[in-house]
């Protein structure tokens, strides 16, 4: 189909379209729960290729009373047709003063002894992850930058 | 819209005394050229009698021309907008406290689209200490619940850190660049292009001169294709998003869809009585400004001894 002379007018109808695909009435919730996508930040193979097909991991089950995943929280992802854990590392979320906001949903990739499966994490991890209780020694160990 | 002439004259006309605001929030529109507006509450076409002839004077200023730029310098000493938020017993002994606060820690003055460095006091940081550089993309609250926003994107994450601004484990606030930008809300830079908040860690801070006027920059950002996480267009207290590069296809009615703008009915915009609840007139802005320039005066030397001390250890 074409119309010759009329682009401009072709660029307003799909910029409209664009509008009422993405209208909702209700507000969005940046929150991380089952069903999220999820970035991986470290430099796994799994994860990796995960990314670069175009399909990330999404959460199947949250190792948290209320199910809404926070900074540092234990996770299960169902990646590539397998299942594995992971820790929450970044959220969109609007959080508490002092805390970093990201512009994604970022997590970390483990085996079930919780020992990561990548050797680096490439993006900046919260500062609130050291906290002694949350027991993340080994994902702190392989972050470049703390923010 | 078209309004019936004779609301027009009702409303230029019988405006009682205390009624003529000069708003804290209109204040906030950049009118190309003209800068800030100047205490008009009202435009003057709506009238057709010259200002001689008026019974009541349109510009009559309570503030004077020194104390003008205090309520953009210092917006958390305003009451809050929210007429049943403010209280006189309570807002008197923030302002206390906040005085008290600035005795010990250098707060300096800056704006929406500033560049800033803050340093914090972390127990769970490596050495306790915790240092963001970003830039400023949010002013809110009143009082001691005031608080901004820094962002800035790091090894390609964008992260933003809300801080507030009288909180005790703040160590310093150091301004790197003082600019101003055509917008009170740069929240806009999520969905930009990424070069549009970058800066590095290590950014050294600009020289200025003592006095000088707070330079605007009038960059346009380049956004991103649709869609976005929010439509940016609809920003509270602005008339028209003024920072954001016109895009090929959109109309030119979507810059203007404010918050600010809208009205259930067409009367609305003219209901004194509810701007004056949402606004705070001169009447209650003058006291503040006064102790405030007060404070400026006693405290001013001590603080320029101590900038310069900063100067030189570096």
């Amino acid at each position: 189909m074409s119309f010759p002379g009329n682009s401009r007018l072709l660029n307003q109808i799909s910029l409209l379209v664009n509008y009422a695909r993405n209208f909702n009435t209700s507000q969005i919730l940046n929150q991380a729960r089952i069903g999220t996508f999820m970035r991986v930040v470290d430099n796994s193979a799994l994860g990796k290729q995960a990314m670069l097909d175009g399909k990330p991991p999404k959460i199947i089950g949250i190792y948290r009373k209320p199910r809404i995943a926070e900074l540092g929280t234990k996770v299960i992802v169902a990646i590539k047709g397998q299942k594995k854990k992971g820790v929450v590392v970044g959220l969109v979320r609007l959080q508490k003063p002092f805390v970093p906001r990201f512009d994604s949903n970022n997590m970390v990739l483990m085996d079930d002894k919780g020992n990561p499966l990548g050797t680096r994490i490439l993006v900046p991890i919260p500062n609130l992850i050291r906290k002694e209780t949350y027991g993340l020694n080994k994902i702190i160990a392989i972050a470049t930058r703390f923010v | 819209m078209v309004l019936p002439r004779v609301i027009k004259l009702i409303h230029s006309y019988n405006v009682p005394l205390y009624c003529q605001l000069r708003s804290a929030s209109r204040s906030w529109i950049y009118k190309g050229g003209k800068g800030i507006d100047k205490g008009k509450g009202f435009s003057f076409t709506y009238t057709s009698t010259p200002d001689d002839k008026r019974q009541i004077p349109l510009s009559q200023k309570l503030i004077p021309e020194e104390l003008e730029s205090m309520r953009l310098k210092y917006p958390e000493f305003l009451p809050s907008t929210k007429p049943e938020h403010r209280n006189k017993i309570k807002t008197v002994l923030e302002h206390n406290d906040m005085l008290q606060r600035r005795n010990n820690i250098d707060i300096p003055e800056f704006y929406v689209g500033s560049i800033l460095a803050v340093t914090v006091s972390d127990p769970n940081a490596a050495g306790k200490i915790s240092r963001f550089l970003g830039i400023c993309i949010f002013r809110e609250g009143t009082g001691l619940n005031s608080c901004f926003t820094l962002r800035n994107i790091v090894d390609r994450e964008g992260i933003e850190i809300r801080y507030d601004l009288y909180n005790p484990t703040i160590r310093s606030i150091e301004v790197i660049k003082l600019e101003k930008r055509l917008d009170q809300d740069l929240r806009y830079l999520r969905d930009a292009e990424p070069q549009y908040s970058t800066f590095p860690l290590d950014m050294e801070p600009e020289l200025r001169k003592e006095g000088a006027p707070v330079p605007v920059n009038p960059i346009k950002v380049k956004m991103l294709p649709l869609p976005w996480s929010i439509d940016w267009f609809k920003i509270r207290y602005q008339h028209q998003t003024y920072g954001i590069e016109k895009m090929r296809g959109v109309w030119e009615y979507y810059y203007k869809r404010s918050v600010h703008n809208r009205h259930h009915n067409e009367y609305e915009q003219f209901d004194l009585m509810k701007e004056y609840r949402s606004h705070i007139p001169e009447d209650a802005q003058l006291p503040i400004w006064n102790k405030l320039s007060d404070y400026e005066k006693s405290t001013s030397e001590i603080k320029k001894k101590a900038r310069r001390a900063k100067m030189i250890k570096r």
